[in-house]
């Protein structure tokens, strides 16, 4: 539209343009003729000058007066002749003018129509367009969520069956790793001592691969788990409790992972997780004081896990001796620790030198006890001590070496010397490590009846052998299982016992020889 | 049985006993083993060990009982001197103590076992010698005296050690070939392997034990 106005503005400007020229012509021509007036005068053709007509007439006698008369209607008529053609130019222009607007008009009419055209074009694509477009999309979001619910549900149900076939691993796993950790065996072979055993697996290197890629997994979660290489490299394995292990043998190496594979899986389940979390809540509950209940039989029976283990075992046999400790005083074990020695020189030295020959005899293979300068050793040696200063009626019972060692990996060395004076005033009658072990030999005798009685295949197996069942349990009871069983299961026993008594023991005794029970 | 590999006409009993730390069960496992072990725990009770050897061409096994040394453990350990048909009786030559002990160890031997038991004197850590306690001579005088065969051992090297388990069994076998051992006896501490002593009468198809 400002296209047409300033079209339109050109044009009046033009015509003023050309009514100024006029007005100049007239006043350069007539300077007189003031009064006229084009815009009232309208059309210039029907211009009349009364003055000129009335002064030619009246002036008419006169030949100079005729002259000038004829020179005026000369000039009049060129002026004439001039207006007409400015009318015509104007005229031109004007019809010029009029054909500018009306093509301006029509212009702007197209542009109008243009404008509105275009509008409507856009509003006829745009709904057409976007209808069917959303008629496709929502019909692609009801086809894609239903395909997502399927895919949803189908997810569900493989998660699920992921979950059932990784139960199905982990026990497979455990069970193969068990499996493999049963195919130990005593060669029952003439040339051998019975220290000698063998693991026999089938299938080339399979299972050494299977074992280490499972160890590999089990390790990036417990790091202290042992490698092969540290375990057949000759330079030994350290487990958590200290003690070394190296294998000459392949195999052997490998049922050792096995078992400690085992153990690893067993300690990852939630059965025992829980465990965990029941002594967490009985710990707290019970502020450190066991009541011998069905509870506290419950969880120990269950095993006492291992990050509990000092704590419930110290509180176990402060419980025990808590009244011997009122009674000799609170500075009582370190007392006996810095005592020069007893009135009986002879007696205290011939325990001295019995204790020094076991020292470096009780865990030779655990890297607390190897050398004389282990701190283990040095705390061995000082409560094995202070136990004879204490008890010299008793003194030195070789098997006393293996339970304060035992204690000492888990408790301080005053905690392992109350547990002795529990073990052999408490728990045990007082003969049972005196010296001719009178206590522990009536224990012998009373197991020989029960295994009679309940294992009579086995009584009657050993009778036919000619071996005394104390040749192979005598030990059991004074070392409490320490050679008896795997290390891992020993704390166990020893847990098992801690509340009881010596029935517990002897229980223990008659499962552990049950399994050699050959059956009916 | 009868033609397995490992087949032997008898067996002898042997003990070995002497003072704690002598080295009682690192001669026993120097014998079956041929290896020193070291790194050992002390014994609780007894402990036990067998190997086949050849004395005359004929085999014999040996089923050996290892005791503990500890005085307190007599009382447990004298059950096994019944019927035993050799006894290695130990002291460690670089611990006087353990050599003073002997008579008792002895008196013992003599007591609980038959007359006809095959005693040994071994001295052990015979390669300790720069820490020497006990000269040989004294111990081959002590030896003599009580009618003993006596010879000095290392567990450790090996020395020895074969020889005073043979010459043992050597000693046995001959008391049997000359009669002197009556094997009808049940504390003889020899069984022929082919009467098993628990033969229930006609019974021919009793189970060989295989200990
Ligand atoms: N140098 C040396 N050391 C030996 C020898 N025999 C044994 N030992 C060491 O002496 C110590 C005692 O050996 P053991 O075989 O355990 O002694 P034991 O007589 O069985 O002792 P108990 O079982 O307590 O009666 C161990 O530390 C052995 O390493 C030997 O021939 N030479
Ligand atoms: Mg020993």
């Amino acid at each position: 539209l400002s296209v047409v106005d300033d079209a339109d503005i050109a044009e009046t400007r033009q015509s003023r343009y050309y009514q100024n020229e006029i007005r100049n012509w007239l006043n350069r021509h007539q300077p007189g003729m003031d009064t006229f007036d084009i815009h009232s005068q309208g059309d210039l053709s029907t211009y009349t000058c009364p003055e000129l007509l009335s002064k030619s007439n009246n002036s008419a006698q006169s030949s100079q007066q005729s002259s000038l008369v004829g020179d005026r209607i000369e000039s009049n008529l060129q002026l004439t002749e001039e207006v007409r053609q400015f009318r015509e130019k104007e005229h031109g222009y004007q019809q010029e003018l009029q054909r500018l607007n009306q093509k301006n008009q029509r212009l702007i009419v197209e542009i109008e129509q243009l404008k509105q055209l275009s509008q409507n074009r856009d509003q006829v694509l745009d709904k057409n367009y976007l209808l069917t477009r959303n008629r496709f999309l929502n019909s692609e979001v009801v086809r894609l969520s239903s395909k997502w619910q399927d895919e949803q549900s189908q997810y569900v149900q493989l998660s699920r069956r992921v979950i059932d076939l990784e139960a199905q691993l982990d026990q497979f796993k455990q069970q193969y790793v068990y499996l493999l950790q049963s195919c130990i065996r005593i060669p029952v072979c003439e040339r051998h001592s019975v220290e000698l055993v063998e693991v026999k697996l089938f299938g080339g290197d399979v299972h050494k691969k299977r074992v280490c890629q499972l160890l590999d997994e089990a390790r990036r979660i417990d790091p202290t788990l042992p490698t092969f290489d540290s375990l057949t490299s000759g330079n030994s394995h350290v487990d958590l409790y200290g003690f070394r292990h190296s294998y000459a043998e392949e195999s052997l190496a490998l049922h050792y992972i096995c078992t400690q594979l085992h153990q690893h899986y067993q300690s990852q389940l939630t059965a025992q997780q829980q465990h965990r979390h029941r002594w967490k809540l009985y710990l707290a509950q019970s502020k450190n004081i066991f009541i011998n209940n069905k509870e506290t039989r419950a969880l120990v029976r269950n095993g006492i896990p291992s990050a509990y283990r000092s704590t419930v075992w110290r509180c176990l046999i402060h419980q025990q001796v808590v009244d011997y400790k009122v009674k000799y005083g609170k500075y009582y074990y370190r007392n006996l620790c810095s005592s020069q020695g007893s009135a009986d020189v002879e007696f205290s030295t011939v325990h001295q030198k019995q204790i020094m020959l076991d020292l470096l005899r009780t865990m030779p293979n655990n890297v607390h006890f190897s050398s004389p300068t282990c701190k283990g050793v040095n705390q061995l040696q000082t409560v094995l001590r202070a136990y004879c200063l204490h008890n010299s009626t008793i003194g030195y019972c070789q098997g006393m070496n293996f339970i304060a060692g035992t204690c000492l990996l888990f408790l301080s060395p005053e905690d392992t010397f109350w547990f002795l004076v529990a073990l052999t005033e408490k728990y045990f009658v007082s003969s049972y490590f005196d010296n001719s072990l009178t206590g522990a030999q009536a224990d012998q005798e009373v197991l020989k009846d029960l295994v009679a009685h309940m294992l009579p295949g086995l009584a009657e197996h050993l009778e036919k052998c000619d071996i005394d069942l104390a040749t192979v349990t005598l030990n059991w009871f004074l070392a409490l299982f320490f050679d008896a069983v795997p290390f891992q299961l020993n704390p166990i026993a020893f847990n098992a016992i801690k509340p009881y008594q010596t029935e517990v023991e002897i229980a223990v005794q008659i499962g552990l020889l049950a399994i050699s029970e050959p059956p009916p | 049985m009868a033609a397995g590999p490992y087949n032997y006409s008898y067996i002898f009993k042997y003990i070995i006993i002497g003072d704690m730390g002598v080295g009682k069960s690192c001669l026993l496992h120097q014998f079956t083993e041929k290896k020193f072990m070291a790194d050992c725990p002390h014994t609780i009770g007894v402990e036990f060990g067998t190997r086949i050897i050849e004395v005359s061409g004929q085999k014999i096994k040996l089923q050996i009982w290892d005791t503990a040394g500890q005085e307190r453990f007599r009382a447990v350990t004298r059950s096994y001197y019944r019927g035993a048909a050799g006894a290695l009786m130990v002291y460690d030559i670089t611990r006087r103590s353990t050599y003073n002990h002997l008579s008792s160890w002895l008196t013992d031997a003599r007591n609980l076992t038959n007359p006809n038991t095959v005693i040994f004197l071994i001295g052990n850590k015979s390669d300790l010698d720069a820490q020497r306690d006990v000269t040989y001579e004294e111990a081959k005088a002590f030896a003599d005296e009580n009618g003993l065969t006596f010879l000095e051992c290392s567990a450790k090297t090996g020395e020895n050690v074969e020889d005073a388990f043979l010459e043992t069994a050597r000693k046995i076998y001959q008391n049997i070939q000359d009669g002197s051992l009556d094997l009808n006896q049940a504390d003889s501490g020899v069984q022929p392997k082919q009467l098993p002593r628990t033969t229930p009468a006609g019974g021919g198809d009793a189970k060989q034990c295989n200990c």
